[in-house]
C-alpha cells in the first residue's frame, strides 16, 4: 500500500521497511484484538448453536 | 497553518493510529502534510478493511437481538474496539438507540477506536447531551486527536454545546488537531470576548502558543482582529510569553509575523525588541519570512538594517 503513496517517496528502503513494519504490527494487533473480542461475543450464543453462528460470522 | 505545524499534527495523528510514539515516525518529518494525510487515510482504510467480513457478520447478527438488549451485551461481550468497528455497519437510527443505553466512559473508549468517516451519519444524529458528555470524558483523558477527528461529523448544535462546556486549553488542543479547519470560523464566532481572553491566557499559562497561533492564523480577518484586540488589552506578560516561545521555536515566526500588523503599537514594540535580540543570521532568516507580511512600523524598523 505505502509504495503507492507520495509521503513515502523520500524515504530510504530501510525507513520504508520500518514504516511497513509499524503498519503490519498495528494491523496484526488490531486483528488479534478483534478476533479475541469476537470469540468473547460468540461465547454468549447457546452452545448448541455456537458452531453454526461462528461459521456464519467468522467464516 | 504553516506546513510545519500541520506536519506536526499529522505525525501525532498517524502515531496515535498506529499506537506508536511520534518519534517512531521521524523519517516522515520532511513529508508534505497533505501527503501525510493521504497516507493516514490509506492506513486507516487498511486497518479498518481488514476483518471486514467478520465485522459485517457480527453487525448482522446483532439484528437478531432486541435494540434494548444490545447495549448491555455489546459492553459485556463485544468491548469497545469491536463496537467501534461495527458501529458504522449498523443501521444509523438503531446505532443511535443502542448508544443511548451505553455509559459515557464506554462510548469514550469507542470514540478513540472509531473511524468517524465510517460512522458519520450516526455521529451526526447523536443527542447533544451525550456528545457533550463523551467530549468532556475525552478531554479529561487528553484524547485531542479523537476529538479533532469528530468535529466535522457532529451537528452544529452539538459542536456549539461542546465548545461551551470544554475548557480553554482543551479548545486550543482540539483546534490544532481539527480535521476540518474550515469549521473554525463558525466555532470562534460563538465565543464571547471573555472566552478569547481565556484562550490567550491558556496559551500563556500552558505554553500552548503554537496551538494558539495555528488557530488564529486560520481565521478570517475580522476574527484575527478580535484576537489582536484582546491581546492588546492584556498586560505585556502575555506578549512576552508568546515571544519567549517563538524565540525557542524559530519556525513559529512564520505564524506570528502575519499577525503582528494587527497588534497595537505597544505590543509591536515588544515584537521589535525580540527581533533585535536575534543574532544576525537568525534576524536575516526572520526578515526573509517577514518580507511576505508587508510589515512596517516598529517591527519593520527592526529589520531595517538587515
Amino acid at each position: 500500500m505505502e509504495e503507492e503513496l507520495a509521503a513515502v517517496d523520500g524515504l530510504t528502503d530501510e525507513q520504508r521497511a520500518h514504516l511497513a513494519a509499524l503498519i503490519a504490527q498495528a494491523r496484526e494487533r488490531q486483528s488479534r484484538e478483534l478476533h479475541e473480542a469476537a470469540e468473547q461475543a460468540l461465547s454468549m450464543v447457546p452452545r448448541l448453536l455456537r458452531g453454526t453462528v461462528k461459521k456464519l460470522v467468522m467464516g | 497553518m504553516s506546513s510545519l505545524l500541520e506536519r506536526r499534527a499529522e505525525i501525532l495523528k498517524l502515531a496515535r493510529l498506529l499506537q506508536v510514539e511520534p518519534d517512531e515516525l521521524d523519517a516522515l518529518r520532511e513529508a508534505d502534510p497533505a501527503q501525510l494525510r493521504a497516507l493516514r487515510d490509506a492506513v486507516t482504510d487498511h486497518l479498518f478493511d481488514s476483518d471486514a467480513r467478520m465485522l459485517e457478520g457480527l453487525a448482522s447478527a446483532t439484528k437478531l437481538v432486541p435494540t434494548g438488549a444490545v447495549a448491555g451485551i455489546a459492553q459485556r461481550h463485544f468491548g469497545p474496539l469491536l463496537c467501534a468497528r461495527t458501529a458504522g455497519l449498523v443501521e444509523p437510527r438503531r446505532a443511535v438507540d443502542i448508544a443511548a443505553g451505553m455509559p459515557t466512559d464506554f462510548l469514550a473508549d469507542m470514540a478513540i477506536e472509531i473511524d468517524p468517516r465510517r460512522a458519520s451519519t450516526v455521529l451526526g444524529r447523536m443527542p447533544t447531551d451525550q456528545v457533550v458528555d463523551v467530549a468532556r470524558e475525552l478531554a479529561r483523558r487528553s484524547e485531542y486527536v479523537a476529538m479533532g477527528r469528530f468535529v466535522g461529523h457532529l451537528s452544529d448544535e452539538a459542536i456549539a454545546a461542546v465548545v461551551r462546556r470544554v475548557d480553554d486549553p482543551t479548545l486550543l488542543h482540539c483546534a490544532f488537531m481539527l480535521e476540518e479547519k474550515e469549521r473554525l470560523d463558525a466555532v470562534v464566532r460563538l465565543l464571547p470576548p471573555s472566552r478569547l481572553r481565556g484562550l490567550l491566557r491558556a496559551a500563556h499559562d500552558e505554553r500552548l502558543w503554537p496551538e494558539a497561533l495555528d488557530l488564529i492564523g486560520q481565521l478570517e480577518e475580522d476574527l484575527r482582529e478580535r484576537f489582536a484586540e484582546v491581546a492588546g488589552q492584556a498586560d505585556d506578560a502575555l506578549i512576552e510569553s508568546l515571544l519567549e516561545v517563538v524565540s525557542e521555536r524559530r519556525e513559529l515566526w512564520a505564524e506570528l509575523l502575519p499577525l503582528v500588523a494587527l497588534l497595537p503599537e505597544d505590543s509591536q514594540r515588544l515584537v521589535a525588541d525580540a527581533v533585535r535580540a536575534l543574532d544576525a543570521p537568525e534576524r536575516a532568516e526572520v526578515a526573509r519570512l517577514a518580507a511576505g507580511s508587508g510589515l512596517d512600523g516598529p517591527v519593520g524598523e527592526a529589520f531595517a538594517d538587515v
